[in-house]
């Protein structure tokens, strides 16, 4: 099993047209610990200082709550992190394959998956392996969805992108989990870094096979052995969001700057 | 006997009891006793009792049969109520220490009442929740916990009001007798143990009179001659907080919060708050205490912090991840949105169809972690005047305890006819209660 | 309140206990009237101190037609908190809580 070990940087600088006088913010911006990867060292600040705790949420991505009432008109959020992927053997099977999961099939707040049945059952048609299936998906899902910013929004849902016909990186996800969960393969949401010079956050789709939760991304068209960088896993982008909180000011505030860095330290 | 419309035979009417047999007779021989009613609600009324719905003032229906608390009961339940309080209290700076008592952390801090700021911070004295409103009803006559408030309880004006205005009315025509309780004066006595300064300065920190419980910060202030402040009087200044009244800027010492989100109606208060220029009644951050989620394992919070449960809540534990069979368990409970306010996200699955009930199920199973489930209990009925007959209908008891301290000045909220949710907001009646 | 009870034929002796006033309802106003007179000549301006004074006016007027009596008391009273409302309506800041996430653009 390949192993690859990488350093990762992720910072935000906010700027606000008037002072804010409480920022408040729940952050996954910490390499996934657990599954096929291994977090080394994890440093997460801001400037200005803020209050700051740490926990693990219900699917164990690590979340940092950082609040920040002293004056200010610029924040920095900033995640410093080594961390260890390893690429896992994706393990075929004849389908119906039976796989169990508890969370991962449901219908969640953005993916209505009795809307895909009839989709799905068209796939399952001309899809002998569990292979076939992931591939007759993405395949589908790219000819039926565009690539196009600023069409959706964070708050579109499957359904609704997949009637647009565009969307981005999030709404390719979305789609291909829809449809998955609907054939009956646990399929779940992921928020992080591509390692080939990632410019923001990206998101992808794990689905669960035999050999467990296997990586593939439909926007760029990549299966199995991947080896982005996992923030955070969830239902769908809900669960996931890097950076989501509220600030009080009486102006405005916007993302000024965006970095993010992913190099290989082995 | 007084004709009652019953909606449940089943259902255990408690006055039938024999402590109620002097007031059903009083009941009986009382000519134009719903004239009586209506007067005291339209006298309710025109002196501001009422509640803010957004739209318009509601007024607050009140329902003049008393209800009855035996002396020996109401101790038995003070007890209980005590010792809960001191738990939550220790669990609150367990938590805020370090020491996660329990609950799970991503519990804890997913409530959108938990504070980071408020970390490592020792509030004065260690105390957090100094005013507790505490929610029971009476299964057969024993005694239950359905809820925790300790954010910003209200109602204990509502007791008293009732009280006051059934006295004024009906006082002579009774031959039970009752009282208003002190609770006034253990609010007066507790806001003012909460500074260290002798006869320290007092202020009611409210919304405005759009708030639903405006009534209530007005009565308080009127009646134990507190500031009444908006956030726009407040300002801070450096090393204290002072308020702009109409003789200037006073400085203050206690700040009895009637609003939650301190954040952005007065900035830089949280600040001089954990810097002790100012202490704040009840502290910011103890909603994570009261949280539906957090209720659930409050039997085991009061073990692992050595304290004994007084008074039993019913079974209630968080869905969380769903299975399969947790939807057979809960077809007959009631689940509870962890968000839900006043009775909003209150649903009784055992009353709802089909089709209703098929929707709060669905809505779980996409957030499972948003709900939690309690055991239906069929709790004691009271008789009501409504309208212009007496009603069978179910009621709550809210219970105020002052930092261990019990009050007798108590609230019984009636829920509308047929219905079981009896909070405020869900257009229910105040009954005044009677320690005899 | 009074007149309320005027207009349901109601027996108008009764209704200071009703309020839990324990004396005649006019000596009672005129009381609260003085009371509230020093309070607002503290801080009133020219126009709330107009309105006390036709308030003035309405409380000691003759109590020969309680309706009319009432019904101008009650006026006069809701005009006074009116003008008082304006002199000191608070100046409110428009500092909202505001939602901020990273956008992606990947």
């Amino acid at each position: 099993m390949d192993s690859l070990k990488f350093h990762v940087l992720y910072e935000a600088k906010y700027e606000y047209e008037d002072v804010v006088t409480s920022n408040d913010n729940t952050l996954k911006i910490v390499p996934y610990d657990g599954d096929n990867q291994e977090l080394l060292e994890e440093n997460v600040d801001t400037e200005p200082k803020g209050y700051k705790t740490r926990y693990k949420d219900m699917f164990g991505n690590i979340v940092y709550r950082i609040k920040v009432i002293e004056p200010h008109y610029s924040l920095v959020i900033r995640s410093e992190s080594s961390v260890n992927v390893k690429l896992k053997e994706m393990e075929d099977c004849m389908l119906p394959c039976q796989i169990e999961d508890e969370m991962f099939l449901n219908s969640s707040r953005l993916i209505d998956v009795d809307y895909f049945k009839p989709i799905a059952k068209e796939l399952l048609k001309s899809s002998k392996s569990l292979d076939d299936l992931v591939k007759n998906t993405v395949e589908f899902v790219r000819n039926r969805l565009k690539y196009k910013e600023g069409i959706t929004n964070v708050d579109t849902s499957a359904k609704e992108s997949f009637e647009i016909g565009m969307g981005v990186c999030q709404d390719f996800a979305q789609v291909t989990i829809g449809i998955l969960r609907a054939s009956g393969i646990p399929a779940r949401y992921v928020m992080g870094l591509v390692n080939d010079n990632p410019i923001s956050t990206h998101a992808w789709v794990e689905f669960k096979s035999p050999s467990g939760w296997i990586p593939i991304d439909p926007t760029r068209r990549k299966f199995y052995n991947i080896a982005y960088v996992k923030f955070a896993i969830g239902r769908d982008y809900y669960d996931t969001p890097p950076i989501l909180g509220t600030f009080v000011s009486k102006g405005k505030g916007w993302l000024k700057k965006l970095t993010v860095m992913v190099r290989r330290i082995d | 006997m007084i004709k009652i419309k019953r909606t449940n035979k089943a259902s255990f009417l408690e006055y039938e009891e024999e402590h109620y047999k002097t007031l059903l007779s009083d009941l009986e021989r009382i000519p134009d006793f719903f004239k009586y009613v209506q007067l005291i609600n339209e006298l309710a009324y025109r002196e501001g009792f009422t509640f803010y719905t957004g739209n318009y003032y509601r007024s607050i229906k009140i329902d003049p049969i008393p209800r009855i608390l035996k002396k020996e009961e109401f101790r038995k339940i003070s007890e209980g109520l005590k010792s809960r309080a001191e738990a939550i209290n220790k669990f609150l700076y367990s938590y805020y220490h370090g020491d996660k008592v329990v609950v799970p952390e991503d519990l804890i801090e997913t409530s959108p009442y938990f504070r980071p700021e408020m970390m490592g911070f020792d509030p004065p004295k260690g105390i957090y929740v100094y005013i507790f409103g505490e929610d029971l009803v009476k299964v057969k006559g024993i005694p239950y916990i359905l809820e925790d408030n300790v954010r910003i309880p209200s109602g204990m004006s509502y007791a008293i009001k009732a009280h006051e205005l059934t006295e004024r009315v009906l006082g002579d025509k009774f031959s039970v007798k009752g009282n208003e309780g002190d609770g006034l004066e253990k609010l007066k006595k507790t806001l003012t143990s909460a500074s260290d300064t002798r006869d320290p300065v007092i202020a009611i920190l409210t919304d405005g009179t759009l708030n639903s419980a405006y009534f209530e910060h007005k009565f308080y202030s009127d009646k134990l001659n507190l500031l009444l402040v908006e956030p726009s009087d407040i300002n801070i200044r450096e090393g204290e907080v002072t308020v702009s009244t109409l003789e200037g800027e006073v400085h203050v010492d206690v700040i009895y919060r009637r609003i939650e989100d301190l954040d952005f109606l007065t900035p830089g208060l949280m600040n001089a708050y954990l810097r002790g220029w100012v202490n704040i009644v009840n502290a910011p951050g103890t909603g994570i205490a009261d949280d539906k989620i957090t209720f659930c394992f409050m039997p085991q919070i009061m073990e692992e912090l050595g304290i004994k449960e007084g008074v039993k809540q019913p079974f209630s534990f968080p869905i969380g991840t769903t299975r399969e069979d947790i939807e057979e368990k809960i077809k007959n409970m009631v689940v509870k949105k962890r968000e839900g306010y006043g009775g909003s996200g209150t649903f009784v699955l055992h009353d709802m169809s089909e089709e209703e009930k098929k929707k709060v199920l669905n809505e779980v199973r996409k957030s499972p972690e948003e709900f939690m489930a309690q055991e239906l209990l069929d709790f004691d009925t009271v008789i009501s005047a409504i309208g212009d007959s007496f009603y069978q209908a179910y009621a709550d008891l809210r219970f105020f305890v002052f930092v261990n301290d019990q009050s007798t000045s108590i609230l019984s909220r009636v829920a509308p006819v047929g219905s079981r949710v009896t909070n405020n907001s869900s257009g229910g009646l105040v009954k005044p209660l009677w320690i005899v | 309140m009074s007149l309320l009870a005027i207009d349901k034929g109601g027996d108008i002796s009764s209704i200071p206990s009703y309020l839990g006033i324990n004396e005649d309802v006019q000596k009672y106003l005129i009381n609260n009237f003085e009371i509230l007179r020093e309070d607002v000549r503290a801080f009133g301006n020219e126009k709330v101190m107009n309105a006390l004074s036709s308030l003035e006016g309405a409380i000691y007027s003759s109590t020969s037609d309680l309706r009319e009596y009432f019904s101008v008391v009650l006026k006069s009273t809701l005009y006074l908190g009116e003008v008082i409302e304006d002199q000191l309506k608070p100046v409110i800041t428009t500092t909202l809580p505001r939602k901020q996430e990273e956008i992606k653009t990947q």
